[in-house]
């Protein structure tokens, strides 16, 4: 087994302590998803949005945006997101911060760019959101049709539709996905773009659970993106399409089956913790339960390991995603079951778990859509060999 | 167990009316049928009830309220007693926990508050009367599939033609087909029975509470297999993913999911009912 490096075990031990605090606010948040805006004082929520940071968080460089000095960035954004999802899944995904654009960023942007975003991200709360699905078209990059078209000076009309995007109506700043117009299938670019600019409209969307993400529809109307705002254009070719693309995501997966296990935890921490004794078959199935987590969680850490050591190794992601998410369905819908009749309504914690584990599936692909992934990587021999 | 001809009767109009009109009607039918002027109540005195019906509840009549479920004393644990109410519990239901309406159309009841709540349904006319009603409105969540994923394109095909989503589809309707078969041996007319006194076409077990429960689960699940195929429309609240939570809610809070603390204590009274 792998030993963590100090700098990380220290990062886990504190945010696992600040993850209980988002747990009080979990059910304000799921009934009014602007309720966060009174929660931004909150130790967990000011090191989401960049503010605070625990002692020995040791990065590579004073540059904004510098990864981890102990170089397993993804497995810290595992260990981070877990404990965040335990206290609540709903208000981590839904605190201010860099969150998916920061990966983006890690991996496309250039330090002038990272520079202009958490610049911003510094003087205040601010949040950023990441627009990539579309509307009947799900988030397959060969479907998309938002489209950035030329404008001569290397800038870019932006035109098009989201949908389902998390956090939209609150961001000040956005990543999009567009395709340029004129170009094939995968002439995908992701650019950066400023909510406040002319003919950005978001919209929220509400859900049936995690309604602290505050899903929305985004509409763009000729929205003006200067050349500096687009991804990756500092990059060697082979860098900024794709590769870069499938090696953010790769990178993104294993957090959101760490997000799956977080809310899968908290079921299974509030059987333990409000049930008194469990005895015979009912704590056989409490330790199975807990058993299922463990499993899902190794497949997990090892996925952030995998991905870490190479950013294009992402089948054990997949599995792990696809893995993480049946075990969160699994635990929520039985916690209540150690509770009798009407559980859902005396324990609504466990009520809003069951309806949150729902939302992870459409994060980051679906399960199938890790399934078809996973049949590549065994038909091309790059997953599950010796 | 032995069902009169009528009952039958209003478990088919309650699967046909949720598969056609949804479940808003469904339960208004099977309500005003099978407990008329008093609301059905769960084991532990919870019920989900068509608002529309609320006036016609005699329970509410003299008190000018409709005992809507707001913070309740801490909830009891199956075997009836109370959780320590010294321990840290920042996620125990408080006052402002009232839940939404979990469906539009829709109010949900915490236990009842008077001394001596009328008597309600026959819990098992009831119980398979509801899983009636969870079956047509899981009908209809397929049938929302179908038409959600014959219109969304992938490379110019329907998603519907993916051989992965056949399949899924053809694993919930094998589900709903046998869920189906077990609930309609319940509404046949008793068969003629051999010498023996027994039907070669009969359970060899009897659909008692705790398979009942297990046959309520088998549809949630069949429910969330679906809704995975609806991708996030389903997750959002203008979608059919709302009446499957509803749906959920219903098998919650009439018979709970099941548990080993209802296949091992299934006999054992606490004082808010079995459980
Ligand atoms: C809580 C939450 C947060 C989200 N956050 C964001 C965000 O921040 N930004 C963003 O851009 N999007 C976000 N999304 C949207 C998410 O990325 C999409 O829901 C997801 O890509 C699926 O697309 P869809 O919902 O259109 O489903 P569809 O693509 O319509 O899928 C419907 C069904 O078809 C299946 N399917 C699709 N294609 C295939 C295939 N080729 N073969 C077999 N089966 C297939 C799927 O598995 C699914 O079961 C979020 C969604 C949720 C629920």
């Amino acid at each position: 087994m792998r030993t963590l490096p100090g700098p990380l075990r220290t990062t886990h031990r504190h945010v696992r302590q600040w993850a209980d605090d988002l747990r009080a606010g979990a059910l304000e948040l799921d009934r009014d998803p602007d309720a966060v805006h009174r929660y931004l004082d909150l130790p967990a929520v000011r090191f989401l949005a960049g503010h605070l940071t625990p002692p020995e968080w040791d990065r590579t460089g004073p540059e904004a945006g510098s990864g981890p000095a102990h170089g397993l960035a993804t497995l810290e954004r595992v260990l981070v997101s877990e404990e965040l999802a335990r206290g609540d899944a709903g208000m981590m995904l839904g605190s201010p911060g860099a969150s998916m654009t920061g990966v983006l960023l890690g991996v496309l942007g250039s330090q002038a760019q990272k520079d202009w975003v958490y610049g911003r991200l510094g003087e205040r709360p601010r949040w950023t959101c990441f627009a990539l699905t579309e509307p009947d078209r799900g988030s397959a990059i060969g479907e998309m049709t938002t489209t950035l078209t030329p404008v001569g000076d290397g800038s870019y009309l932006l035109d098009g539709e989201k949908r389902y995007v998390g956090n939209a109506a609150r961001a000040d700043l956005g990543a999009v996905f567009a395709r340029v117009a004129g170009t094939e299938r995968l002439g995908v670019l992701a650019v950066l773009v400023d909510t406040a600019d002319p003919g950005y409209r978001a919209e929220p969307l509400p859900t049936l659970g995690l309604r602290g993400v505050q899903l929305c529809r985004i509409t763009f109307d000729r929205v003006h993106v200067p050349a500096e705002q687009v991804l990756g254009a500092h990059l060697p070719p082979t860098r900024r399409g794709m590769w870069g693309i499938v090696s953010v995501f790769n990178r993104l997966r294993p957090s959101v089956a760490a997000i799956a296990l977080g809310i899968a935890r908290a079921a299974h921490d509030y059987i333990g913790d409000n049930r008194k004794e469990l005895r015979g078959a009912e704590r056989d199935l409490y330790e199975e339960l807990g058993r299922r987590i463990d499993g899902a969680r190794r497949l997990t850490y090892r996925a952030a390991l995998a991905v870490d050591d190479k950013p294009s190794d992402g089948y054990l992601a997949s599995a792990a995603k696809a893995r993480a998410c049946e075990v969160a369905e699994e635990v929520t819908l039985r916690a209540p079951g150690f509770f009798g009749p009407g559980a859902r309504l005396d324990h609504p914690l466990l009520d809003k778990l069951a309806r949150d584990a729902r939302g992870v599936e459409f994060m980051e692909g679906t399960r199938n859509i890790q399934k078809l992934t996973l049949f590549q990587g065994l038909h091309t021999g790059k997953v599950g060999r010796l | 167990m032995t069902v009169p001809a009528e009952v039958r009767e209003h478990w088919r109009e309650a699967r046909v009316s949720a598969r056609n009109d949804g479940l808003v009607p469904a339960l208004t039918l099977l309500s005003r049928a099978l407990s008329p002027s008093t609301p059905p109540r769960g084991p532990r005195g919870h019920a989900v009830v068509p608002r529309e019906l609320l006036v016609e509840y005699r329970e509410f009549a003299d008190r000018g309220g409709y005992g809507e479920r707001t913070g309740t004393s801490a909830p009891a644990e199956p075997d009836g007693h109370r959780p320590d109410s010294h321990q840290p519990d920042s996620h125990r239901p408080g006052p402002e926990a009232e839940p939404a309406d979990p469906l539009p159309g829709l109010a949900v009841l915490g236990p009842a508050t008077t001394a001596q709540p009328l008597p309600g349904p026959d819990p098992d006319a009831w119980g398979a009367g509801l899983a009636w009603l969870r079956l047509g409105n899981s009908e209809r969540l397929r049938e929302a599939c179908v038409a959600y994923l014959a219109t969304r394109k992938v490379e110019g095909t329907s998603l519907l033609l993916q051989q992965l989503v056949k399949g899924a589809l053809a694993d919930a309707l094998i589900e709903q087909l046998e869920i189906e078969g077990v609930l309609d041996y319940l509404t046949e007319d008793a068969e003629e029975t051999g010498p023996d006194g027994c039907s070669p076409l009969a359970p060899a077990l009897p659909l008692d509470p705790p398979a009942l429960a297990r046959l309520q689960a088998q549809i949630t699940e069949v429910d969330r297999a679906l809704l995975r195929l609806l991708g996030a429309y389903g997750f959002t609240a203008e979608g059919p993913g709302q009446a499957a939570y509803a749906s959920e809610l219903l098998a919650d809070v009439y018979c709970g999911w099941p548990g080993p603390a209802q296949h091992s204590e299934n006999d054992r009274n606490t004082p808010e009912g079995t459980v």
